[in-house]
This record gives structure tokens, C-alpha cells and sequence, in this order.
């Protein structure tokens, strides 16, 4: 496959699939990476790092190092599951109201003109207040909510554009019903922005989560980078010159940040030759 | 008569990542003064690669590979980006397929006028204004849209604005590639009796490009029909129409379901044009041809050759009376 | 709206009767584009019937209607005597659809560019459930290609369509509308896109399959004079209006409607000589969201009377089966 060549020729894809699989590969073997169990509060607290602790301890005892690779899960987990949520969502409003256009289109553009307008940050932080119980998978129930909408609203216009065009209309005068011209004719169309899409929220859902475990508004006693943040702050590493373990979580949602930013470009560069073909075809 | 373009031994084409095209294959030809020039061939035989190609504008992957272009006796191919700038649109323009496209959407029609002209000289305001009414009654377009946005016009109506200023500083050559393709009949024949008009008040020359022969044979002083990147023939409109000699010629002209007279079956020509990024041997019509020579067109490139005076073919089928009348020293190459 | 005074041939494939098409656009300020006015025509058996007429004639938007891609505002289409209207259940629109079929203007757009050949080919088959195995699938993809022109068939199959020539897709395209069988076959300009040395093949292909297949055909064009090679019958559209209608040669050799005769003048006519005829025509094609009461074409008209701008005159007939829409015949 000529992509396989593009793939490994591009840094962008390079870097940001080393990234990601990288710490997918982290996540998946925690329990054999971290030499300690992440809760194991006996050890001495606020140690600086040293050769018995890599990152050193928190206040509590527990060794930083291994929470931070046991972190990984939550905070890989969350962006990926967020992302395949949103992109879930988006798709199939923008497929119905591009499609179907009318009422249906006013409807769900209504609803995403909303979703749009509200402030995501503040109303994260209200439902993530209100949640009755507070953990991991309310955090990704807020972070989809409020980032559904974007994805929606530029899918839109691409699906109304190749409606229009002429293969569409044949398959409806052949006779197809509306499911398989919306899923078989016009889908793949749109599946490079769909990724790029999901790529840019799962980006989205990474920094939120850790935002949001940050100020306190999940579990804090989940194990993530946005908690380890947390309970860092809490007890003052800065005060206690302890940088590992403020500045390392910090690091590493940068990173996975980034991996999927870079991944978010890549799709973008492979969908516009492909894009030219099709003109040229 | 004086010479406004002179075309040699012309190769140009595409090269892109896994093969090189090549679009126009050793063209030669000459423009009069004032000629009218009509180009006809089928879509990817070269004839839109060789507009590109004498106006300058060929981007890679677009190359021009070999040959001279004169322009009024000077070497385009041979100037600096520059220079060809200077001289481009003040010695000839170009008018592109579906040039509707190429107005500016955001703005007004006469600020585009204004733009291609002020480019090239330095004219008053007052006087632009007068000269932008002046080009757009040429092409019998009300004054009135000079302040309109281009989508407040018809397609044919944009299309003679993008001809107005085409002609805008008195070029002495308009190429035209296509210019009537998305247009409507009534409309392409209002813009070819208007370009007719101005050729014949102006003087300019034009070279007209487009895959319709039959427009070409009512308005052309000359036809130049081109094939798989070569001429494969060239005569005065009037010489083709009477007497076509080259096989594709006659098929194209037999092409043409007959407005009037009897309903009768025609056929076309048979078969697809060659793939130019491969060699070809022999005649490239020869797979299309009913007329060919087995052995011979098929291992034999036919040469241009004056066959006729004033008609040239590159058709194996003359090349005997070529050579006879050679040796009797009448016509020559 | 006044009935027709032409005589419906009751064994008509399909009757469109008074058909009114109205678009609106805009939200604030509304407009409406009247695209077809009050158009009655009928297509026979294995007849084929040229809808001539330019941009903005309305003719592409007549297909629309036909085909279902929009609904009337007024007036109705009758297929075989049923008509065809909104509240048709899915299995009488998948019958429609089965008898009615449409090949594109653009080859390039009317093939979706992400499956190969066999994808466009074999989904009619699929949806009507014409084939009952894969074998017969197999077997019905490669006749149809192959009665198109496309041989061998398997040549063709796992292409993708930018691999193909402009008129190879074309003929994919009329494969496609014919692997159901259809009655009526419309034509929306599928020539105005390809080379001019391969629109005869195309056209001819067309005949042909008319011949063999029993089918007629709604021949949407622009162009005169392939609408005289087509058609039996030729419509002339100005404005959404239909203005005359005939057998072709009747149109061709004596066009009654100044409209027609404009057309037949701008024509290109290589045939008959190097003497180009002068057209002397001002104005432009009508606003149509702002139509005039009378006759749309009565600015550009040479033979304009007063009583044109007044009223538009019902269908007049002229001679046998030829039938103009004009002041100057009443």
C-alpha cells in the first residue's frame, strides 16, 4: 500500500503514532512496568527523586513514579474513549442533518448552535459539580457533552456538499434507501475528516480531563496525571522543591497532547492528496 | 505578411512522480497578422498544454522540453520571468476555459477592469473609467454593471466581461482556450460574432482552442487540427471544409449529426486517443484509422508536409505525392 | 391554468400534465424562481422525446421532477396512468424507480469515485433484486457492460472510475440505468460533456439500445442538432414555458416559434457552408423570479406585438402533431 510509504516518510505521523503507541503500550502493561504499587502508602514521604524512587514520593507515601505510569490508563483511557464518544455523535447528527436537511437539519443545527454558544470550561466545571457520582466516567460524560458540537458543525457542510453531487443523486433514483446512501455512499467521503476529527477531540478530552481531575472535580482518589496534579498542589510540592512530581504528570499531558496533534495534522495531509485525486480522477 | 507568432519544433508536457506526459510533440506553426487561428483536436490531445506553453504560463509539473516561440520576433521561451510579465497581457492575453471562474467574487466588475489595466500602464482615473465603459460596450454589455459583483451576472455575460478585458490594452494576439465551452448556443455565437467584430476593427490575431470543429469552420481564417500532441493537419478553413485529407479530419467532420437535410446514422471515429506518456510508435492514429496502410502506418511517424499549397498533412496516405511532387519541384515543405 | 388543447395519445408511456415548479430561496427576503410553468407533454412507447432548450430554460429541472429528486408545486407526472405524487409507499416508488432511470450530464461526477465499476452496476441489481445468486449477479453486470459498449466486461469491473475516459464512464452510466430494465430513460445533456468525436458513439449507443431494449428516452440537451438526430419528438423550452413542439424534422426544416428560429440561426451549421448566418439578438435570458405576465420571450422578440406582453397563448397547433405557444398564430 503507497500509504505505508507516505506513513513512514512523514515525522509528523511518525512521531505522533511513536507517541501514542508509546504510551498505549504503558497503559497496557502498568501492573508489570511500575515497580510498586501505585496506592502503597508506606514508603518515606516527600522524598526527592533518587535511584529507589524515580520521581520521587508524595506526601502520603506513595511512590510517584509508579502512579504516574498507573496514571496513564486513566488519562490515554479517557481521551480515547471521549473521542470515539464525540465522534460517534457528531457524525451521525452531521450525516442526518446534511442529509436530510429540511426540519431535521434546523433542528439538530438548532441544538448544535447551543452547544456551541455555552462556554465549554465553566459548563464542565458546573455539571462536573453536580455530578451525583464523581469519577472517571462522569468526567468523560461532561467532556463529551461539551465536545460533540465542534465536530458536528464542520462535518455539516461537508456532508450537504457531497449530497449535492451527482453519484448521490443516482443512487437515490436507483433506488436506495436513505441508510445505505448515508453510510455507504457519502461516509467514506468524509472518514479522513472523521479521524482528523477524532484525533482533535480525544486532544481536547486529554487536557480537560487532567483540567478537570486538577481542580478537583473527579475522584480524587483515581489514579491519573490530573489527579497526581491535584494532590501535588494540595500538599505544596513547590513548597517542598519537589519538581518530579509537579512538573512530570504536567510533561507527559503535554505529550500525549501533542502525539495526537501531530496525528490530527497527519490525517489532515493524507486526506488533501487523496482529495486531489479525486478531483483529478 | 507579417509574422506575430512563430511556433518550432515545439515539445512540452507534464512530468510527474512515475512517468512524464508528453502533451506536445514537435509542434510548428505560424500566426499572421490579424489571422484568426483555430485549434481543434480532442481533450488531451496538447491543445490547452500549447496555450500554456506560448503564453508563458506552464507550472510545474508543466515543462516546456525543446523548441523556440516568437513572439513578434523575440524568443519568449528565452526571456527573464520578468520581462514576459511586462509584455504579457499588453502584447497578448489569454482567455481560459470557463475564465467565469477567474473573476474575483468580492469585487466589482470595474475595480477588475481597472486592476488588469493600471498593472500594466499608468492611466488616470477618469480616463480608466471611460475605457472600462469603452471595453464592456465592446462586448455589448450594459454600463450599468460596472459596479456589479460578478454573481450578479450570467455565465455568458462574465464570459465577456473576462474577454473585455482580455482585451483591454490592445494586445496584438488573443489566445482563447475553450472560452464557449460551458455556454449556451445562443451565447457562444453572440461572443464569436463579437470577437469577429473587434478582430476585424482592432486587427488583433487570435488563436481559438476548442474540441467543437464545427464552431471553428464559420469564424477561422485557418484550422490547425491536432492529434496526440502533433498537427496532423493545417490548411485555411475553407480548404478543410472542401477538402479534408488527413483520415482524423474527415472523421471529425463526419462527426457532426447535420442540423439540416435527412435523419440519417452516422459514426464516429472509433476507438480512444493514445496515452501520451508512452512511446508511440509509427502513426499514433493508426489504431482509430480506416483509411491506413498496414505496415507503413504502423512503423512510420508521418511528417508535416505541404501537400496542397497553403494545406499541410501528416498522413503517410500523401507522403508518395509528396514525394513525386518534389522531385517535379512544385509544392515544398 | 387552461387545459391543453392538444390531443393526449392515450397509450403514452407518460404524461406530465400542467407540471408548475417553483423554488424559493432566501429566508428574510423571500424569492421565487419560477423554474417550470405549466408544461404538459407526453412520452410514448420506445419513442424519444429532445426537451431543447438553454440555461434557465428549466429543461434540467423537468428531469428533477420526473425522476423525483423534487416534487411538483402544481400539476402532475403520470407514469402509465398512475400518477406519481408524494404519497406513493416505498414499494411503488422502488417500482418508479425500477421504470424510470437517468443517465448524468458529468461523467466525472455521476460515478461515486470510491468504489470501483462493478459497485454502480451491481446496486440496481441489488435494490430491485433482479438477480437471485451471485452467479446471476455476476452474469447480468458483464451483459450490461458489455451491451454498453464496455468488452471485455471483466476489464472493466474492479476499475475505478478515474481510470476511465470521459465516454467510458458514460457508457457505465447508461449501463447503470439500463440494468434495471427501465421503460423511460431520461437523458440529461449526456453528450454536452464528452468529445465531440465520441458523442456520435454515445448517442448512437443510445438508438441502439432504444431499438433492442424497447426504451424511450427524455434527451435533454442544448444542441439543435443533436436533438434532431436523437428525437422523434423535439420540445423547445424558453423560461420554464414550453414554446413548440413537433416531430423533429417538422421543428428542424420549419421552426414556427421565433425562439426556435433563433436557436435553428445560432446553431453551428459546418454542413452547410462557410457563410456564418448573423444573429441579431440583444437582451439576455429573463430574471426567473420576475417574470413578465405575458410571453417571457417577448423583450428579445423580433416579431414582439403589444398583446405579447399581455398574455401568454395556449398551445395552437400549426401543422400534423406540431404545436407552438404564440401571439403571431392565433
Amino acid at each position: 500500500m503507497k500509504y505505508l510509504n507516505f506513513f513512514l516518510k512523514d515525522k509528523k505521523i511518525l512521531i505522533g503514532t511513536s507517541l501514542l503507541i508509546f504510551f498505549v503500550i504503558i497503559a497496557i502493561f502498568a501492573p508489570y512496568l511500575a515497580p510498586y504499587s501505585p496506592n502503597y502508602m508506606g514508603f518515606s514521604p516527600l522524598q526527592p527523586p533518587s535511584l529507589k524512587h524515580l520521581l520521587g514520593t508524595t506526601a502520603t507515601g506513595q511512590d510517584v513514579f509508579s502512579r504516574v505510569i498507573w496514571g496513564t490508563r486513566i488519562s490515554l483511557s479517557v481521551g480515547l474513549i471521549v473521542g470515539a464518544f464525540t465522534t460517534i455523535i457528531s457524525v451521525a447528527l452531521a450525516l442526518f442533518s446534511g442529509f436530510f436537511g429540511g426540519i431535521v437539519d434546523n433542528v439538530i443545527s438548532l441544538i448544535i448552535n447551543v452547544f456551541l454558544v455555552i462556554p465549554p470550561l465553566p459548563l464542565m466545571i458546573v455539571l462536573a459539580a453536580y455530578m451525583p457520582n464523581k469519577g472517571v466516567w462522569s468526567i468523560i460524560f461532561v467532556i463529551t457533552v461539551t465536545g460533540w458540537a465542534w465536530g458536528a458543525r464542520t462535518l455539516r457542510p461537508q456532508v450537504m456538499s457531497i449530497k449535492n453531487r451527482d453519484f448521490v443523486n443516482a443512487s437515490v433514483i436507483v433506488g436506495e434507501n436513505s441508510f445505505h446512501i448515508i453510510f455507504v455512499d457519502i461516509l467514506p467521503h468524509i472518514l479522513g475528516l472523521v479521524v482528523a476529527n477524532f484525533f482533535g477531540t480525544a486532544m481536547y478530552a486529554v487536557i480537560s480531563e487532567a483540567g478537570l481531575e486538577f481542580i478537583g472535580l473527579g475522584n480524587v482518589n483515581d489514579i491519573s496525571w490530573g489527579t497526581i496534579l491535584y494532590w501535588a498542589e494540595n500538599d505544596q510540592a513547590i513548597f517542598f522543591g519537589l519538581w518530579s512530581w509537579l512538573l512530570i504528570p504536567g510533561v507527559l499531558i503535554a505529550l500525549l497532547g501533542t502525539s495526537m496533534a501531530l496525528m490530527n495534522f497527519a490525517v489532515d495531509e493524507i486526506i488533501n492528496p487523496k482529495l486531489k485525486g479525486e478531483r483529478n480522477g | 505578411m507579417a509574422k506575430i507568432l512563430q511556433v518550432r519544433n515545439l515539445h512540452a508536457g507534464y512530468e510527474l512522480n512515475d512517468k512524464v506526459v508528453h502533451a506536445v510533440r514537435d509542434v510548428s506553426f505560424d500566426l499572421e497578422k490579424g489571422e484568426f487561428l483555430g485549434i481543434a483536436g480532442e481533450s488531451g490531445c496538447g491543445k490547452s498544454t500549447l496555450a500554456f506553453a506560448i503564453t508563458r504560463l506552464l507550472r510545474s509539473p508543466g515543462k516546456v522540453f525543446d523548441g523556440e516561440i516568437l513572439f513578434d520576433g523575440k524568443n519568449i521561451l528565452k526571456m527573464e520571468e520578468e520581462e514576459v510579465r511586462k509584455i504579457r497581457w499588453k502584447e497578448f492575453s489569454i482567455v481560459f476555459q470557463a475564465s467565469m471562474n477567474v473573476l474575483n467574487p468580492i469585487m466589482k466588475i470595474k475595480d477588475q477592469i481597472y486592476d488588469a489595466i493600471t498593472y500594466h500602464t499608468h492611466e488616470y482615473d477618469e480616463r480608466l473609467f471611460e475605457r472600462a465603459k469603452e471595453l464592456l460596450e465592446y462586448t455589448n454589455i450594459s454600463p450599468k454593471y460596472l459596479d456589479a459583483y460578478p454573481h450578479q451576472l450570467s455565465g455568458g455575460m462574465k464570459q465577456r466581461v473576462v474577454i473585455a478585458i482580455a482585451l483591454s490594452l490592445n494586445p496584438k494576439l488573443i489566445i482563447m482556450d475553450e472560452p464557449t465551452t460551458a455556454l449556451d448556443v445562443v451565447v457562444q455565437r453572440r461572443i464569436l460574432q463579437e470577437v469577429d467584430k473587434l478582430r476585424k476593427k482592432f486587427g488583433f490575431s487570435v488563436i481559438f482552442i476548442t474540441h467543437d470543429l464545427s464552431l471553428l469552420i464559420e469564424i477561422s481564417d485557418s484550422l490547425m487540427i491536432m492529434y496526440a500532441g502533433r498537427v496532423v493537419e493545417k490548411a485555411s478553413a475553407r480548404e478543410i471544409f472542401s477538402d479534408p485529407l488527413h483520415p482524423y479530419t474527415r472523421g471529425l467532420m463526419n462527426s457532426f449529426p447535420p442540423l439540416l437535410g435527412k435523419r440519417r446514422r452516422l459514426h464516429g471515429i472509433p476507438g480512444y486517443p493514445p496515452d501520451l506518456s508512452k512511446k508511440i510508435e509509427g502513426c499514433a492514429f493508426y489504431p482509430r484509422c480506416s483509411e491506413r496502410i498496414l505496415d507503413k502506418c504502423k512503423n512510420v511517424e508521418p511528417q508535416l508536409m505541404e501537400i496542397k499549397k497553403g494545406h499541410l498533412v501528416a498522413c503517410n496516405l500523401y507522403s508518395k505525392s509528396y514525394e513525386e511532387g518534389a522531385k517535379n519541384g512544385s509544392a515544398k515543405g | 391554468m387552461e387545459a391543453l388543447k392538444v390531443e393526449n395519445d392515450t397509450n403514452a408511456l407518460m404524461k406530465i400534465k400542467n407540471l408548475s415548479k417553483i423554488f424559493t430561496i432566501g429566508t428574510l427576503k423571500k424569492k421565487y424562481v419560477h423554474a417550470i410553468n405549466n408544461l404538459s407533454l407526453d412520452i410514448g412507447y420506445k419513442e424519444v422525446v429532445a426537451l431543447v432548450g438553454e440555461s434557465g430554460s428549466g429543461k434540467t429541472t423537468v428531469a428533477r421532477v420526473i425522476s423525483k429528486l423534487y416534487t411538483p408545486t402544481s400539476g402532475a407526472v403520470y407514469l402509465e396512468g398512475n400518477e406519481v405524487s408524494k404519497k406513493m409507499h416505498r414499494f411503488e416508488i422502488l417500482d418508479y424507480r425500477r421504470k424510470v432511470q437517468m443517465i448524468f450530464q458529468d461523467p466525472f461526477s455521476s460515478l461515486n469515485p470510491l468504489y470501483p465499476i462493478s459497485y454502480a452496476i451491481e446496486r440496481p441489481l441489488k435494490v430491485h433484486k433482479i438477480a437471485k445468486t451471485k452467479e446471476e449477479l455476476k452474469e447480468n453486470v458483464k451483459n450490461v457492460l458489455e451491451e454498453c459498449g464496455l468488452k471485455p466486461a471483466k476489464d472493466f469491473l474492479n476499475r475505478y472510475p478515474y481510470e476511465l475516459s470521459g465516454g467510458q464512464r458514460q457508457r457505465v452510466g447508461i449501463a447503470r440505468a439500463l440494468a434495471t430494465h427501465p421503460k423511460l430513460v431520461l437523458a440529461d445533456e449526456p453528450t454536452s460533456m464528452l468529445d465531440v468525436s465520441i458523442r456520435l458513439d454515445i448517442m448512437n449507443l443510445m438508438l441502439d439500445l432504444k431499438e433492442k431494449e424497447g426504451i424511450s428516452y427524455l434527451f435533454i440537451t442544448h444542441d439543435l442538432a443533436g436533438a434532431h438526430y436523437m428525437a422523434d419528438k423535439i420540445a423547445i423550452m424558453y423560461a420554464g414555458h414550453l414554446m413548440e413542439i413537433g416531430g423533429s424534422d417538422d421543428v428542424i426544416n420549419d421552426p414556427k416559434h421565433p425562439y426556435t428560429q433563433l436557436l435553428k440561426k445560432a446553431a453551428p451549421k459546418p454542413e452547410s457552408g462557410l457563410e456564418p448566418e448573423k444573429i441579431d439578438i440583444g437582451g439576455e435570458v429573463p430574471d426567473l423570479t420576475n417574470l413578465p405576465p405575458g410571453c417571457p420571450f417577448e423583450p428579445r422578440c423580433p416579431f414582439a406585438k403589444p398583446a405579447c406582453r399581455e398574455r401568454l397563448p395556449d398551445m395552437i397547433k400549426v401543422g400534423e402533431d406540431h404545436f407552438v405557444r404564440c401571439v403571431l398564430y392565433s
